[in-house]
């Protein structure tokens, strides 16, 4: 039995005594040398052992050497193993064999030079050491990967079970004191409308952290859902502006506002930009004392757009800056104050760098509170990306292959967007019954529609193509197949994926 | 009373009182079931002018109380509502699917909940 960490080495020579003198040559503690007779015998020992390396003279009678390397190269098994031919100088022999793109080869001549041998094995050996151990290292990478992976599955649905349970008594609290606080079951006086207020706010403010704890949870495993699009951010903040108008008056608080004109249009996600200013407004309207001011700012930045909110509150310590952007943070001036959730500020962070940009808070003890977040402006080129890495996130966990599917139509036939649905619907989800249409390999990949008879549809592809050849990390993982759909005809209508296949009017259009 | 009825479904008993006292404060008259049979079986005799819906409920779920009122000719046009503790995509898209008018997540807003309804519910009172 050799050991498990010995490197096989095989000598190949019809010459009994050759082989002999050249395993007395090489040998070392390390390897383990085979010797083969023939080229039979050697094809043969090649079945059973995974080989570092073959020795191979070449003239040999029956099979000579380099139908030995041809046969080689024509299995998978044995198509990478280097070969040293031993040979005595016949330059043009040597063009007679092909596999040179397959694997190592090298040349030694006889009669051999026991020092230039050694060395040569020793290279060979050397390399496939360095590959046994990076393969190991790779197994072991992954088993490691796919642990975690389940850790964090299996946390995920702790969270989302346990945020299902908490909701329902919660509903009962709030319900119930909500109905007592509205009088639908009998009048109130002054105190006990007051307790109940108290009651019902802390009810609010329980359900706010149970959806923080999933949205905060959801985009660390990389599962929430990211539309980027064109965004104008006026009328989004002045939406969220809005609601906290009234508060704040009620308050005493002032609120300012200062919409430059000049803001130029960002690629983010509307949805998530106004989660993060109701988290930013709520967050100064805890902290500001009657009589304080809250200002909101919009203009250019230097990637895009900046928006500010300041706030002339008790301010925070330059040293503590950074510490409210932790989970569950609480500083000292906090304590006396309710109403957060100590997840705010961290999910506000998270949800500003998945667009791409960068929330910060400068301060300074009883100066107030600046957090400011720029968002990247608008281009087609970043829209285009950002489409095809959105999709592929919405649907996707780790490892998922990603097709883009093109669906041409070639026909010309309208068909209903109903069975076009269905089609889509079917490969999602069955994979199997639709393949005379479209082949899935398997089920982890995600199709990515794209309607082409779109304006601009098709230079859309072009450059998605273009920026695949050229390796752009967005869409690392992503494969691009052209599927023509020659009865179902037009993609129409809203489909399942009608995040992506609706943004599509807007890219491409030659600018 | 203003004369509509709604069919209030849910099997957390506090949750089906909570909804009664709501309603009936806002001049609905109500009537309710506790699982997905009960819930079908009232939606054709009570003949309610809109539903709401628990999704996680006893007797196939709401998704399929949904699924059986959207076959049968008298019912298939009342305006329904889940009221759901499930945040989860799938339900929802689930609930657009099956043209389900409104999806609130519990704990749910009471106001909001009454604006809701009353959008969905015709201008004008039913006679009789």
């Amino acid at each position: 039995m050799s050991h498990p960490e010995k490197l096989k080495v095989l000598l190949v020579d019809d010459r009994a005594e050759n082989l002999v003198s050249l395993k007395k040559l090489l040998e070392r503690p390390d390897a383990e040398f085979l010797l083969a007779e023939s080229g039979n015998e050697a094809l043969n020992l090649m079945l059973d052992h995974d080989l570092a390396l073959v020795l191979l003279d070449v003239q040999m009678p029956q099979m000579d050497g380099f139908e030995v390397a041809e046969l080689m190269r024509r299995s998978m098994r044995t198509r990478k193993v280097p070969i040293i031919f031993v040979t005595a100088i016949n330059k043009e022999r040597r063009h007679q064999f092909h596999g040179y793109e397959a694997g190592a080869v090298d040349y030694i001549f006889k009669p051999v030079d026991p020092f230039i041998i050694r060395s040569k094995v020793n290279v060979f050996l050397e390399i496939k050491r360095q590959q046994l151990a990076r393969e190991k290292l790779l197994v072991e990478l992954n088993q490691a990967n796919n642990r975690l992976q389940e850790i964090s599955a299996r946390k995920s649905e702790f969270l989302a079970a346990a945020s299902h349970e908490l909701r329902t008594p919660l509903t009962v609290i709030k319900e119930y004191t909500s109905l007592v606080l509205d009088e639908v079951v009998g009048p109130l006086n002054k105190d006990q409308h007051r307790c109940l207020e108290s009651a019902f706010r802390n009810c609010n403010r329980l359900a706010g952290l149970v959806d923080d704890l999933l949205d905060l949870d959801s985009i660390e495993s990389g599962q929430s859902r990211l539309l980027r699009t064109r965004v104008d951010l006026i009328p989004v903040v002045q939406d969220v502006v809005t609601d906290f108008r009234d508060k704040m008056a009620q308050a005493g608080q002032r609120l300012e506002v200062d919409l430059g004109p000049e803001t130029p249009a960002v690629l983010a996600d509307p949805d998530l930009v106004t989660q993060v200013l109701y988290n930013l407004l709520g967050n100064a309207h805890k902290f500001v004392p009657t009589g304080g001011t809250v200002r909101v700012e919009l203009g250019a930045g230097a990637r895009g757009a900046l928006v500010t909110v300041a706030d002339d509150g008790p301010g925070i310590s330059p040293q503590d800056g950074e510490r409210v952007f932790e989970k569950f943070t609480r500083l000292d001036r906090q304590k006396v104050r309710t109403g957060g959730t100590g997840l705010g500020l961290p999910l506000s962070r998270k949800l500003v760098e998945m667009q791409g940009g960068k929330l910060e808070l400068e301060s300074e003890l009883d100066l107030g509170c600046v957090f400011r977040f720029d968002l990247p402006e608008y281009s087609t080129d970043r829209h285009l990306e950002a489409f095809v890495a959105d999709g592929c996130r919405s649907g996707g966990r780790e490892g998922t292959r990603w097709t883009l599917l093109h669906l041409r139509d070639c026909s010309g036939t309208h068909e209903t967007s109903e069975q076009l649905r269905d089609t889509v619907l079917g490969l999602f989800r069955v994979g199997e019954d639709r393949t005379d249409r479209i082949t899935i390999e398997d089920e982890h990949r995600q199709l990515v529609l794209l309607r082409t008879e779109r304006d601009g549809a098709l230079s859309f592809l072009a450059r998605l193509q273009e920026k695949l050849e050229r390796g752009s990390e967005a869409l690392r993982g992503l494969e691009f197949a052209i599927q023509d759909l020659d009865s179902a005809g037009k993609p129409e209508g809203t489909l399942c994926f009608q995040p992506l296949a609706g943004e599509l009017e807007t890219l491409g259009r030659p600018s | 009373m203003n004369n509509w009825k709604i069919l209030a479904v849910d099997d957390e008993p506090d949750i089906l009182h909570g909804l009664v006292l709501r309603l009936e404060a806002a001049g609905y008259e109500v009537c309710t079931a506790a699982d997905g049979l009960e819930a079908t079986r009232l939606a054709i005799s009570e003949k309610p002018d809109l539903i709401l819906l628990d999704i996680g409920i006893p007797g196939g779920g709401g998704h399929m109380v949904v699924d059986r009122l959207r076959n049968i000719e008298q019912t298939c046009a009342i305006p329904i509502i889940y009221l759901t503790a499930s945040t989860g995509g799938e339900d929802i898209r689930r609930a657009l699917a099956q043209g389900v008018q409104r999806y609130i997540t519990k704990p749910f807003d009471s106001a909001q909940l009454l604006r809701t309804i009353a959008e969905l519910l015709p201008a004008s009172c039913p006679t009789g």
